[in-house]
């Protein structure tokens, strides 16, 4: 991988016309008030989708725009800065459903859940997360018991996103109680509409109010064996494999959400004269902008450099070959330190971005009362950043300042 | 039908800078984009081929090879074939000389039926490329249109006038439409066409020598007019004046002033 830092002509304009489309088809129907965190925003779905922005990084021949992980990264970067929510729907149907799919799915599976799903006509979900198994994700109860050529489903998923309006779900479910999180969890492909699949409720969270949350009872779905994805007993691989990339894609996210942020500022301290001056000429407000530009600039560049990494472990992966140990674990640290990095940068910035703004910051219709909202679930999902830290604590403390 | 769009690509500022040497704008291509017009005639052209299925949309693009990423766009918009005629030649022609090579280039591209420009470019500003070309490829022309239909062999072309009333041209084949900033506005480009834009051979690159026309033909020295020098026109300064207070107070404020100024019989 050459050191040079530097979009693709193909990523330039993929960036250029995806601006153009946000800034005109759906930043202005969006506003910054207190969305009903119920409703799935359907009316800016459809021409996302249209628009051909829910299978970005699988290839042509399945339905996708082959645009891969950097056209990933661009994409939630970009849609971050308008909605924070609307990047959370897209990541979760792409990176954690759509991802896993393309990438340990049969050739069968493939043709028929991955065209619908980049055109977005069908909504994907992963269903992981379980009410005694959070952080402690190898203690899932969810059963699955093989019967006949079919499995039976029955337990409780919490805090699936789009998991309410999804057509299909990446769901992990325990095989096999003895072996555990070991050889014990398998992963499915699971259709909403099949009997025994129920929404039980949803939340009412504080941000990212545009995207869903959902629990989820199965209650004897009955999932056929051509949908077990991946090898029975490897479902942990493949759920830790699609958050792998998850994570990394979330922190461009993070990035846009931040960029974001800083511009609401930098347009308000030009705007806002006090002492006779605009405040962005005041040197303790430009040293603010200073450090949140150097924090997103930082963040950027590793979480790229990152997505490249994620592009060739997936490009092998998809290809079959074998991904050695030391490449999987270096992909793996790198994406849960770009989480971190971007997840806690951008809360910092959309902090110092509400200093700047003072009382602004914190009413509504500003953006930044909605980034302070926004931010923190980065933090949190797809691996608590306290999970990332124990991740990559074991290994530094193990081997030390290893080479990257 | 088949449709050819000349499109060009333009310095992304609207500002036209102008060198204090030469007193000509400076052109900046590096930070480029497709003329906002040019974009406009290329979503005329995908409409139009929307009519009739077996119709091709070629978009056309001279100049430096900065303007790649406007082919390349064109192509990502729906465009069937991109054909980008390079040459530094080209790049330093103006007015004549490149009406001279577009016509020559849809010449080249052969059983063109209908061309379509943008009435202008946000950098020249001149306004006579489309119909020079017209003349030079003896097609017919209707300018400034704001849509186009097929109509048999013919084209329906509208175009909409000041004063908010529509002229409807019959326009026979084969014909140069120039639109204007009334026409539909250009779509997106979707994921999918981006990826296209870029697949393997879907740029199609010439050079002058695929054309019928003479070097000595085009280049600085063979525009018809030149630019003498471009400068910045003061504008009018505004007023803006905000009255507060009651709605019937403010109501009778502002008649006072606009009377004060005779601005109410």
């Amino acid at each position: 991988m050459a050191f040079e830092f530097s979009f693709a002509p193909e990523h330039e304009m993929f960036r250029r016309t995806l601006r153009g489309f946000l800034d005109e088809e759906i930043r202005p129907r969006i506003d910054d008030e207190f969305y009903d965190s119920e409703a799935f925003p359907w009316d800016l779905v459809t021409p996302m989708a249209e628009q051909g922005l829910f299978g970005v990084t699988v290839p042509p021949e399945y339905g996708g725009a082959g645009l891969g992980e950097i056209g990933y990264g661009i994409l939630l970067e970009e849609l971050a800065k308008v909605d924070t929510g609307l990047s959370t729907i897209v990541g979760a149907h792409t990176g954690i459903c759509l991802a896993p799919i393309y990438l340990f799915g049969t050739e069968e599976q493939k043709e028929r859940y991955l065209p619908p799903l980049c055109r977005g006509e069908d909504i994907g979900a992963f269903a992981l997360t379980e009410p005694q198994a959070g952080s402690d994700a190898a203690n899932i109860k969810t059963r699955a018991e093989r019967d006949g050529d079919e499995y039976v489903l029955d337990g409780t998923k919490i805090y699936v996103s789009n998991g309410d309006v999804a057509d299909t779900l990446m769901v992990s479910a325990v095989t096999d109680p003895a072996l555990g999180a070991r050889g014990g969890v398998t992963a499915f492909i699971v259709d909403s509409d099949w009997d025994g699949f129920e929404v039980s409720s949803k939340e009412d969270k504080m941000g990212i109010r545009r995207s869903t949350t959902a629990q989820i009872e199965f209650d004897g779905c009955r999932v056929p064996e051509e949908n077990v994805l991946g090898n029975v007993g490897e479902g942990f691989i493949v759920a830790l494999t699609a958050l792998d990339g998850g994570r990394a894609t979330l922190a461009a996210g993070s990035i846009g959400g931040a960029t974001e942020a800083l511009n609401r500022a930098v347009d308000y301290a030009n705007a806002r004269e006090q002492f006779g001056d605009p405040i962005a000429h005041h040197q303790d407000v430009q040293f603010k902008l200073a450090e949140m530009s150097t924090d997103i600039t930082q963040a950027r560049y590793a979480t790229y450099h990152c997505l490249e990494y994620v592009e060739e472990y997936y490009e092998q992966i998809a290809a079959g070959e074998d991904v050695s140990k030391a490449f999987r674990e270096k992909v793996s640290r790198r994406s849960a330190q770009v989480k971190i990095a971007a997840s806690e940068m951008a809360a910092e910035v959309t902090e110092k971005a509400c200093d700047i703004m003072g009382a602004r910051g914190l009413a509504e219709g500003y953006g930044v009362e909605k980034g302070l909202r926004d931010s923190p679930i980065a933090e949190i999902y797809e691996g608590t950043n306290e999970i990332q830290r124990m991740i990559i604590g074991r290994e530094v403390a193990q081997e030390g300042g290893y080479a990257w | 039908m088949n449709i050819a769009v000349a499109i060009k690509h333009v310095p992304a500022d609207d500002d036209v800078r102008v060198s204090k040497k030469t007193g000509q704008p400076v052109v900046d291509l590096t930070e480029g984009r497709m003329n906002p017009l040019g974009r406009r005639a290329l979503e005329t052209g995908l409409r139009l081929s929307k009519q009739d299925p077996a119709s091709e949309v070629t978009a056309v693009s001279l100049g430096p090879e900065e303007a790649e990423p406007t082919v390349r766009e064109a192509l990502a918009m729906g465009a069937d074939r991109g054909v980008l005629v390079a040459d530094p030649l080209l790049e330093e022609s103006t007015g004549l000389a490149t009406a001279k090579a577009l016509a020559s280039t849809v010449r080249s591209l052969g059983d063109i039926d209908v061309v379509i420009a943008g009435a202008r470019t946000t950098d020249r500003f001149a306004g006579h490329v489309g119909p020079a070309m017209a003349a030079l490829l003896g097609f017919s022309i209707a300018t400034h249109a704001r849509s186009a239909g097929i109509d048999g062999e013919d084209l329906l072309v509208e175009k909409q006038r000041r004063d908010g009333t529509a002229t409807r041209l019959q326009v026979p084949t084969p014909c140069l439409v120039s639109v204007g900033p009334q026409s539909p506005d250009p779509r997106h480009a979707t994921t999918w066409g981006v990826h296209a834009a870029f697949a393997q051979d879907a740029l199609e690159r010439w050079s002058i020598a695929d054309l019928d026309v003479s070097p000595d033909e085009l280049g600085p020295g063979a525009a018809a007019t030149t630019q003498e020098n471009v400068e910045p026109v003061a504008e009018k300064e505004r007023e803006t004046e905000i009255f507060d207070g009651e709605a019937e107070d403010t109501a009778e404020s502002l008649q006072r002033r606009l009377n004060s100024r005779g601005l109410l019989r």
